[in-house]
């Protein structure tokens, strides 16, 4: 099932979005793990400089700083959601370019005229993070 | 209509005298208190002293509050007017975290 999950996730995982990684190859990855283990460790491990790698652990930065208010989904429900006015976006609606996003995200929303209540997060995280945090962000886009 | 009046002026004057100022810093990705307790009424100011933003906020029933993000040498205040446990966090840094007992 994770294999299929994983495999699934790199074919939606395309798009202008994802910048110079190379696309996984799903049967290289079943020769490097363990037969039917194809997971997310396997992956970040073996086969990290890929999109799908990059996908992972931007999913990590986002659970541990966005979901708070963007929540699971990305659908801008989060348990903090309710604090704020305008909402957090529903980041799976989102067509804006990738630099204008990373503008965002570095910079905060007041700095980008939008709401308050998006921090700048260009102190805490590193440049890879913030990377893979954009190739998670588009593989969760419904307009690709 | 005075004798009703006065009674309640100095009721509210003499709880708005009593009330007490608590600072609570933001150091090291570290609430300077992990836990707090304090009056209703009472304020407690959120001073952040790293080099790098820092936002408050509480979920919890007793008193929701978002303080936005603010930089170094900056602080806000807030009140407390309801009794109850508020847990505060920063939005930035899930790692920190402290609980406000406010008593009656």
């Amino acid at each position: 099932m994770k294999l299929v999950t994983v495999l699934l996730a790199g074919m939606l995982a395309t798009g202008v979005g994802y910048a110079q990684e190379k696309r996984l190859d799903p049967q290289q990855a079943v020769k490097a793990c363990s037969p039917g283990m194809v997971d997310d460790d396997c992956i970040v491990r073996h086969f990290k400089d890929t999109v799908e790698a990059s996908v992972i652990r931007g999913r990590l930065v986002y659970e541990n700083y966005c979901i708070l208010c963007h929540g699971k989904e990305g659908k801008g429900d989060g348990r903090a959601a309710k604090l704020h006015d305008p909402r957090p976006f529903n980041l799976t609606l989102s067509v804006a370019p990738r630099d204008y996003i990373a503008q965002v995200v570095r910079k905060g929303g007041e700095s980008m005229n939008r709401g308050k209540g998006m921090p700048p997060w260009g102190d805490q995280l590193t440049d890879e993070q913030i990377n893979d945090t954009l190739n998670f962000l588009w593989s969760i886009r419904v307009y690709k | 209509m005075k004798k009703i009046i006065f009674p309640l002026l100095v009721a509210s004057l003499s709880s708005a005298a009593l009330a007490n100022d608590y600072l609570v810093d933001q150091k090291d990705k570290a609430f300077s208190k992990k836990s707090l307790k304090i009056k209703v009424g009472d304020t407690v100011e959120f001073r952040n002293s790293d080099p790098f933003f820092h936002n408050v906020f509480s979920l919890s029933d007793v008193k929701s509050f978002d303080l936005g993000s603010y930089a170094q040498g900056s602080s806000k205040k807030v009140v407390f007017d309801k009794p109850g446990k508020v847990e505060v966090e920063c939005s930035i840094h899930p790692q920190m975290q402290m609980v406000i007992e406010v008593e009656k």
